[in-house]
C-alpha cells in the first residue's frame, strides 16, 4: 500500500472514528461483557452489551487501542446495535471472512469496505479482528450455554 | 568513523553497513528494530551456507570425517564463545535456543531442586517476560515469593531497595544488563556484590548487550550468564548459558534424549556432566557455526567506536524526540543502550508504526515483553526505536522527521 492510500483510508475512515468514537463509554450496568484483549500490542477494549431477550439492545466500549482497532471497534458497535444475536453471529462470520479470506462484504456497505481494504496492511490484520472475533467467541459460547 | 578494531583496513560505517546484504536488498531501509533482532552480518551467512553446502553432518556420532569435523567445529565455537566472555573454560558454555531457553534451563535445572516454601527470588521491575515468568511461574509452583527491584522515576534501577530484598532465603537474583524497553543500563557489578555479600548467585539476561557490550564474567563475577545469537548479528535459533564453575555439577539435564547420557540401564540412566547434559537431541549445528562467524565479526571490531556510535545515535534520538510537542520519551535513565522508547499523545504507537513503514522505517509498536514495566509506568505500549552499528546520524534525522510529519497529518 502506498502511503498516499494510507493516508486516504484513515482520512475518510478512521481519523474520525478515532476521535469520536461512536458509544465510547463503560456501562457497567450491562447485561453481557466481554475483553477484547491483544497481549502483544497492548490493545485492550470492553465491549458492553445490553440484550434486550435475544436482541442487541444497545452496544457500548470502552479502552484502549490503536486508531484501526478503535475505529473497527466503533463500527462495529454502531452496526449491530438492533440486530438479533444470530443475526450478529452471521455478520461477525461475515465481515471476518471479507478480511481474511477476501470474501465479497455483504450487503455492500462503504465503512466496512473500506475496514477491510486495510486487510492488505501488512501486520495490521489483528487491529481490525480483534472485537470481532472477541464478540463473535462471547456470542457463540453464550449462544452454547442457552441450548 | 572506523569501527573495525583492524585499522589496516580502516574500515567506515559505510563499510559495515556493506557487510550486512539486507541492506542491498533494501537500499531504503532504516532499520530500527535491532533490540528485536540485529541484521545478519555477510561471514555469518556465508559460514552457514559452506556448511550446509560443503560439511554437513551431525556431531558427536559419526567416526568419519565430515562427521568429525562437524564435531571439531562445533567444539571450537564453544572455546570461541568462552573467550569472548571471558569464561575460564569451554566447559562453562552451555548452547541454547536462545536466552529465553537459558533462563529457563536456569529455572527448570538449576533452581527448582533448591526452592523451597518461603525462599526467595529476586528480579527487577523491568525485566522482559523471559526472565520474569520462569521465575514468577517457579515460585507459584513451590510457594516461594518472587521479589521485585523497583526503578527511580528516571528508570534506573533502585539500587538502595535492593539490599533489603536480600536475605538468607534469597536462592537467585536475576537481572537484565540492559533494559529492552528504556535501554537502561544496569549496575550489575554492585547487584552481584549485593548479593553475592549474601551468598546468593546471580543471573545476567545479557540478550540486549551480547553483541556489543560483552563482559568478561569472571571479572564481574557472575553465576550465569544468557544471550542469543540473533541479536548479535549471528542465527536464529542459537544462544548461550554460562555458568560459573562452581555450579556447574548443580545443573542437570532439561530434556532427555541421546546425546546427554553416559550409560543407559533398565532402570536408571547416568547423564555427562554440564554442559554435554543439555544438547539432547541432536543440536542446532549450522547455527553454532554461525554463531562462530558472528563472533569473529564482533571480535575485529572497534567495540569503543562502535559504543560511542550507537550511543551517539540514541541520544541523538531522544534529546529530537523530546523536542516535539506531544512526544514523550520513557525514560531518562544515566547510563543507556542504543535503545529509546516514546509514544505520541492521541496516536497509539500502531499506528504510528504503519505511518513509518511507509517511509520504510522499521520500529517496533506495543509491549515489547515487558508488561510488568508498562504497567508501572501506566503506559499500555508504546514505539521503540533501537539502534545498531550501521545506523546512521541520517536515519535518526529520517525518524524524527516522519514522526513530525505523521503528528502534522493526524491533528
Ligand atoms: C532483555 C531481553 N531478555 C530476553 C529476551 C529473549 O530473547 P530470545 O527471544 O532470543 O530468547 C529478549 C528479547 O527480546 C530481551 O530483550
Amino acid at each position: 500500500m502506498k502511503k498516499e492510500e494510507l493516508k486516504r483510508i484513515y482520512r475518510q475512515q478512521i481519523l474520525e472514528r478515532n476521535k469520536n468514537p461512536y458509544h465510547f463509554e463503560k456501562r457497567e450496568g450491562a447485561t453481557g461483557h466481554c475483553l477484547a484483549n491483544n497481549p502483544i500490542c497492548g490493545d485492550k477494549f470492553t465491549l458492553y452489551l445490553d440484550f434486550n431477550h435475544d436482541n442487541i439492545r444497545s452496544a457500548h466500549f470502552y479502552g484502549f487501542g490503536c486508531a484501526l482497532s478503535k475505529a473497527s471497534t466503533s463500527i462495529l458497535m454502531e452496526k449491530i446495535e438492533g440486530m438479533p444475536q444470530k443475526d450478529v453471529i452471521a455478520f461477525c462470520k461475515m465481515f471476518l471472512a471479507a478480511v481474511r479470506e477476501n470474501q465479497p462484504i455483504d450487503p455492500k456497505d462503504l465503512s466496512l469496505e473500506t475496514l477491510a481494504q486495510m486487510r492488505d496492511y501488512q501486520g495490521r490484520l489483528d487491529c481490525i479482528t480483534l472485537s470481532w472475533e472477541t464478540l463473535l467467541n462471547h456470542l457463540l459460547k453464550k449462544e452454547m450455554h442457552t441450548l | 568513523m572506523a569501527l573495525y578494531k583492524n585499522t589496516m583496513k580502516s574500515f567506515s560505517l559505510s563499510n559495515i553497513r556493506e557487510r550486512f546484504p539486507i541492506f542491498s536488498q533494501h537500499p531504503g531501509l532504516v532499520y530500527l528494530d535491532n533490540a528485536a533482532t540485529t541484521q545478519r552480518v555477510d561471514t555469518m551467512i556465508e559460514a552457514m551456507d559452506t556448511f550446509y553446502h560443503k560439511q554437513n553432518a551431525t556431531v558427536h556420532r559419526g567416526v568419519y570425517e565430515l562427521s568429525a569435523t562437524a564435531s571439531q567445529s562445533f567444539e571450537a565455537c564453544r572455546t570461541k564463545v568462552a573467550d569472548f566472555i571471558g569464561a575460564t573454560s569451554p566447559g562453562n558454555i552451555a548452547f541454547t535456543k536462545g536466552t529465553t531457553e537459558s533462563i529457563n534451563i536456569v529455572a527448570s535445572s538449576f533452581l527448582r531442586r533448591k526452592l523451597r516454601p518461603g525462599d526467595n527470588v529476586v528480579v527487577s521491575i523491568m525485566e522482559h517476560h523471559a526472565n520474569f515468568i520462569p521465575w514468577q511461574m517457579l515460585c507459584r509452583e513451590v510457594g516461594a515469593e518472587l521479589r521485585i527491584i523497583p526503578i527511580s522515576g528516571n528508570g534506573d534501577l533502585d539500587l538502595g531497595a535492593l539490599e533489603p530484598l536480600l536475605d538468607n532465603r534469597t536462592r537467585l537474583v536475576a537481572i537484565t544488563h540492559i533494559s529492552n524497553l528504556l535501554g537502561t543500563f544496569n549496575p550489575i557489578e554492585e547487584v552481584i556484590a549485593l548479593a553475592h555479600a549474601k551468598g546468593v548467585p546471580v543471573l545476567i539476561d545479557a540478550a540486549q548487550s551480547g553483541a556489543l557490550y560483552p563482559m568478561d564474567v569472571t571479572q564481574v563475577d557472575c553465576d550465569f550468564l544468557a544471550f542469543s545469537g540473533h541479536k548479535a548479528f549471528g542465527p536464529f535459533g542459537i544462544g548461550v548459558l554460562y555458568t560459573r564453575q562452581e555450579l556447574k555439577a548443580d545443573i542437570h539435564p532439561y530434556t532427555y534424549g541421546g546425546g546427554i547420557v553416559q550409560n543407559v540401564m533398565l532402570d536408571v540412566t547416568d547423564f555427562k556432566p554440564y554442559p554435554y547434559n543439555l544438547d539432547a537431541g541432536t543440536p542446532n549445528i549450522p547455527g553454532v557455526i554461525g554463531l562462530s562467524a558472528a563472533i569473529d565479526f564482533t571480535r575485529d571490531l572497534d567495540r569503543k567506536a562502535c559504543v560511542e556510535h550507537v550511543q551517539g545515535l540514541s541520544h541523538l534520538c531522544r534529546n529530537e524526540l523530546k523536542r516535539i510537542n506531544g512526544v514523550k520519551v520513557l525514560g531518562e535513565p544515566l547510563k543507556t543502550g542504543g535503545i529509546v522508547s516514546f509514544y505520541i499523545d492521541d496516536i497509539h504507537p500502531h499506528d504510528v508504526a504503519s505511518f513509518l513503514d511507509e517511509d520504510h522505517i522499521a520500529v517496533r509498536a506495543g509491549v515489547h515483553c515487558a508488561q510488568p514495566l508498562l504497567d508501572h509506568l501506566d503506559v499500555a505500549a508504546t514505539v521503540r526505536a533501537s539502534f545498531s552499528i550501521y545506523n546512521t546520524k541520517e536515519e535518526v534525522e529520517h525518524l524524527v522527521h516522519a514522526v513530525k510529519e505523521l503528528i502534522k497529518f493526524w491533528r
